[in-house]
């Protein structure tokens, strides 16, 4: 029961992982919270569908392709909107949030209102060492890992990600130091919605999709984010570890009933006891600025 | 930008107010019961939009739990009327004060923190109050919603008229206090939080001073809609209520006086006008707001006010 549990909490915090890393990457370059992360990562699971059942694409082929065209999304919103308005951080908020209120109308106009399975060859389930565990947990677990090790490596070890942690600490000072805030601002954007639809891609074989799947892991997503610390992408992976185990736990000891509501409560407690988070730096509580 | 001046009204000006006030005070008698309705929620918004203006536009803190405010009022004034029989008069004052009290208490560790933390904590606050709404059928009857509660009027008209009379009280209180000294370091606050302080400013007892100022009036309107729809669920408090307000605040001009006025009725009235395209009125609704605020990112009434200073500047 309790390997269960944690293997449950592990495949949880594998998908808000995904999800709010984007989320981190993007409020770092842009210093707001992007509402529309969640409508991306609704996009990114019903393209996947389109494209594994309707173009009969295989499983895999279709996530990439969902995955290449969430980054292009990311990089016309970028630059029809963001871009426009970056010295403007609440007019660029309210834009996020139009965007999340738009994009589960959009869906049943293609899709119809019925939630879909994406179909997927991992859906067996197989035994670890006498734990029975579904396949696709495992994999979307693998996945989270080799992605999180390949973010850590580009941003921390290669030239484009010391460009992009520039930016979001001090965007003037590494513009005169020769980075192009423009380019940095552009390949976050594309890295961060495409992670949306890699996480929506790999939901779809375990729970329905839908237009609205969106809402709830954009809150706790934000939630993990704040949680580990802005600004901080090894708390930000804390966050979700904190969060998939009090929603495994609170899921099958407690119960269900209440199990969303803990990543709120947990964050509201941290905030009270540590305002920057759990791995965030004080000077790192950015300010959302009026105009 | 002038920000501190004190301005004294025009005459005609506040006679151009008092003129449309007129038009708006007649217009019941010429509509329907649905129109009606509609402009009865432009007022619950007006008064909405115009309180979190003072936390959001004002301040700078950029609260995402004022729904939650409007639910607390309308849960307290609903179970006090309901369980205990108490006049509605009274329920409502104890709404009041139940928002108060809770926003006393949330506020004071909140308003430590600032910015996206801010934005994010009071998010989830909102969104753990309509967990509880929902999640205590003992008390609350859950997701199916607090009903029959006791009605203030046997016909809607006199709600519109008290909920205008209410818009109109908010957004005069809104404009005396923006114009006192405390006013002034909400908006010392606003632009430099530190040097407020260093001038002598209680920053923290402001804030929350302002915050729970703020709570009262969603409290209040909480209170007089759980009596004017006679049902309340927790549908109506989660964080989407929240964002409307935000987004009243935005469209319209966010830390002006009539912009949250301008925004409600785009926000309420705009929805029931894309009725013909029920399907996809989400869509066309964001869309519009994308393209409002790109063109317009400090709002229509903040964009007017641009276009006004400019031609000064020039006939100067």
């Amino acid at each position: 029961m309790v390997g269960t549990v944690i293997f449950n909490a592990l495949s949880i915090a594998a998908i808000y992982t995904l999800v709010s890393v984007g989320l981190a990457l993007v409020f770092g370059v842009m210093g707001i919270p992007n509402f529309a992360h969640g409508a991306l990562y609704t996009l990114g699971a019903f393209i996947t569908y389109a494209l594994c059942v309707q173009a009969g694409l295989g499983y895999i082929l279709a996530i990439i392709g969902a995955m290449g065209t969430l980054g292009l999304i990311g990089v016309i919103l970028e630059k029809s909107l963001f871009y426009p308005l970056r010295k403007k951080m609440l007019p660029t908020l309210i834009i996020t949030m139009a965007i999340m209120m738009a994009v589960p109308d959009l869906i049943p106009q293609v899709w119809g209102h019925m939630p879909r399975i994406i179909p997927s060859p991992f859906i067996q389930t197989i035994s670890i060492g006498g734990l029975v565990v579904s396949l696709q947990r495992v994999v979307s677990i693998i996945i989270a890992l080799s992605v999180m090790g390949l973010i850590y490596f580009f941003i921390m070890k290669t030239k484009t990600g010391a460009g992009i942690r520039g930016v979001a600490q001090d965007s003037e000072a590494a513009s005169l130091m020769g980075v192009s805030i423009k380019k940095m601002r552009l390949i976050v954007l594309a890295i961060g919605t495409a992670l949306a639809a890699l996480a929506g891609g790999l939901v779809g074989p375990l729970f329905s999709i839908y237009a609205h799947m969106g809402d709830l892991i954009l809150l706790k997503a934000f939630a993990a984010v704040v949680l580990g610390g802005l600004g901080s992408i090894f708390g930000c992976v804390a966050g979700c570890l904190v969060l998939g185990f009090a929603e495994a736990f609170s899921g099958a000891y407690i119960s269900t009933l209440w199990k969303d509501v803990f990543a709120f409560v947990i964050l509201i407690i941290i905030l009270m006891v540590r305002p920057h988070g759990l791995f965030g730096k004080k000077e790192t509580v950015a300010k959302l600025e009026l105009g | 930008m002038e920000k501190n001046k004190v301005k004294k009204p025009m005459l005609s000006k506040i006679l151009v107010y008092l003129g449309l006030l007129a038009v708006v005070c007649v217009l019941p008698l010429m509509v329907t019961r649905y129109p009606l309705h509609i402009m009865t929620m432009i007022c619950f918004y007006i008064v909405l939009a115009s309180s979190l203006n003072l936390i959001i536009g004002y301040t700078g803190y950029p609260s995402f739990c004022h729904a939650a405010f409007y639910g607390i009022g309308a849960y307290t004034s609903a179970l006090i009327a309901m369980r205990l029989g108490a006049p509605i008069w009274l329920s409502l004052i104890c709404a009041v004060a139940v928002t108060a009290l809770i926003a006393f208490a949330v506020g004071l560790p909140f308003l430590r923190i600032s910015g996206v933390a801010f934005a994010i904590g009071t998010l989830a606050f909102g969104i753990v109050t309509v967990y509880l709404f929902t999640n205590m059928p003992s008390v609350t009857m859950g997701a199916a919603g607090l009903r029959p509660i006791p009605v203030l009027f046997s016909t809607k008209v006199p709600y519109f008229y008290l909920m205008l009379t209410f818009a109109v009280a908010t957004v005069l209180i809104v404009y005396k206090i923006v114009n006192t000294n405390f006013g002034r370091s909400l908006i010392a606050i606003r632009e430099d939080e530190g040097l407020a302080k260093y001038v002598g400013v209680n920053t923290t007892m402001t804030k929350v001073k302002i915050f729970t100022i703020g709570a009262m009036f969603a409290g209040l309107a909480g209170g007089i809609l759980a009596h004017y729809l006679s049902w309340i669920a927790p549908a109506y408090f989660t964080y989407l209520p929240s964002f409307m307000a935000i987004i009243a605040l935005l469209l319209g001009g966010i830390g002006t006086i009539l912009g949250p006025v301008l925004g409600s009725i785009l926000v309420v009235g705009l929805p029931e006008i894309l009725r013909p395209v029920m399907e996809f009125r989400h869509l066309v609704f964001g869309a519009i707001i994308i393209i409002v605020i790109l063109f317009m990112p400090m709002g229509i009434v903040g964009k007017a006010k641009q276009l006004f200073s400019k031609r000064e500047r020039i006939s100067g």
